[in-house]
């Protein structure tokens, strides 16, 4: 049984993103732990340890730097405490509270081989626990944020994604609130493959794809690519399985596909 | 936590395009007078709408159209819009893309609801 932990309550616009705690421990062994979303804020506002830029490749705020790593150290107290593999945080309520946002810890832990998803979003930490535990492999939970029918891709965004995904990164605010420390990687071209479970844990989709380029549009989170998908796009427009999309670097698809099928979840196209 | 202006003027140009590559009048209305035109499309403007979507649901009509840019997290927005619609077995469609492809969704949509 893996712990994983629910730090605060999904979002209010994540509407059908409700998860089943009995049914997620039944088909897949996870126990979802529902986590105060105070104890995340008084830890930080505590812990004083300075961050040491140099870990980094990018400068940023001093102040900003340090507000966004004592988020991460409180986490990482949260993860050893609950005994956790992974946790999802109603990270918008941190804007307010810690004037701050969770996307730098997210990039951190996530290089670290935790798993940590924005918003509260239960389906996309249990996909993205699956990707681990299954294949071993990190995941880029974003937004997909335009679709061109026409030449069959999409972009997706966000501002976090695990730092080992990326080729190399620079530090911006979070996009749609203009504060904390948001990542804008670059990803490498090529080969990948988009992912996630439904909130009723019974269909998944698979798609494959491959990055033909990062980008640097305004209005749009942080982190951009454009995805050229071998699948049909109009599944986002006809039949989604909710927001949020995984990126995977391509490879183990066939063993994903074959462990949900043999549990009985139905594949979405 | 959008640009509002930002907004408005991604919404007057998408109309404006609409209302020429379709021949078709283009009005933004309140939900009281969504029916009373040819097809009612409800416009998705940023992140953050999903809310709006659940106090109005239960006057909408089947199916339902969400016309939508993509900035400002719009398209997010309405994916997870049309899977509550899906989930709660309803019948819906994202109308995104480039001005001609939703303008020929739109017209395909017309014929279909005058051909019965």
């Amino acid at each position: 049984m893996v712990n994983l932990g629910v730090v605060g309550h999904p979002s209010d616009w994540l509407i059908a993103s409700e998860v089943d705690y009995k049914k997620a421990k039944k088909l897949f062994d996870i126990n979802l732990i529902d986590i105060d979303i105070d104890e995340l804020i008084l830890l930080s506002n505590v812990i004083s340890t300075p961050c040491d830029p140099s870990i980094f490749e990018d400068r940023f705020d001093e102040e900003e730097l340090n507000k966004a790593y004592h988020i991460y150290l409180a986490l990482k107290e949260i993860i050893k405490k609950y005994n956790l593999k992974g946790l999802t945080i109603r990270c918008f309520d941190l804007l307010g509270t810690l004037k701050s946002t969770s996307c730098l810890a997210f990039a951190l832990l996530n290089k670290e081989g935790y798993i940590a998803t924005c918003e509260g979003d239960i389906p996309s930490m249990i996909s993205m626990h699956l990707l681990r535990e299954l294949l071993n492999k990190e995941a880029f939970q974003a937004n997909p944020s335009k679709i061109n029918i026409e030449d069959n891709s999409i972009i997706l965004a966000h501002c976090t994604l695990p730092l080992s995904m990326c080729t190399s990164y620079k530090f911006d605010t979070h996009y749609e609130s203009g504060l904390g420390v948001g990542i804008k990687g670059e990803l490498e071209l090529g080969d990948i493959f988009i992912f996630r479970l439904n909130n009723t844990l019974d269909k998944f989709v698979l798609l494959k794809g491959k990055i033909i380029e990062n980008l640097n549009l305004k209005n749009l989170c942080r982190t951009q690519i454009n995805v050229a998908l071998e699948d049909n796009v109009d599944y986002f427009l006809k039949r989604p399985l909710g927001n949020h999309h995984l990126i995977v670097y391509a490879g183990g698809e066939d063993i994903l596909r074959k462990y949900l099928l043999d549990k009985n979840l139905k594949e979405i196209k | 936590m959008h640009d509002s202006g930002f907004i408005d003027m991604q919404t007057n140009n998408l109309i404006k395009s609409l209302k020429k590559l379709t021949n078709n009048d283009y009005e933004l209305v309140t939900i009281e007078s969504l029916y009373d035109a040819d097809l009612a499309l409800i416009l998705v403007e940023s992140g953050g709408s999903e809310h709006y979507f659940l106090e109005v649901k239960d006057q909408l009509k089947e199916p339902i159209y969400l016309l939508t840019f993509g900035n400002n997290n719009s398209l997010a927005a309405s994916l997870e819009i049309l899977t509550y619609i899906q989930n709660n077995k309803m019948q819906g469609e994202i109308l995104h893309g480039s001005d001609r492809y939703i303008a020929d969704r739109i017209n395909e949509i017309l014929k279909r609801k005058d051909n019965g």
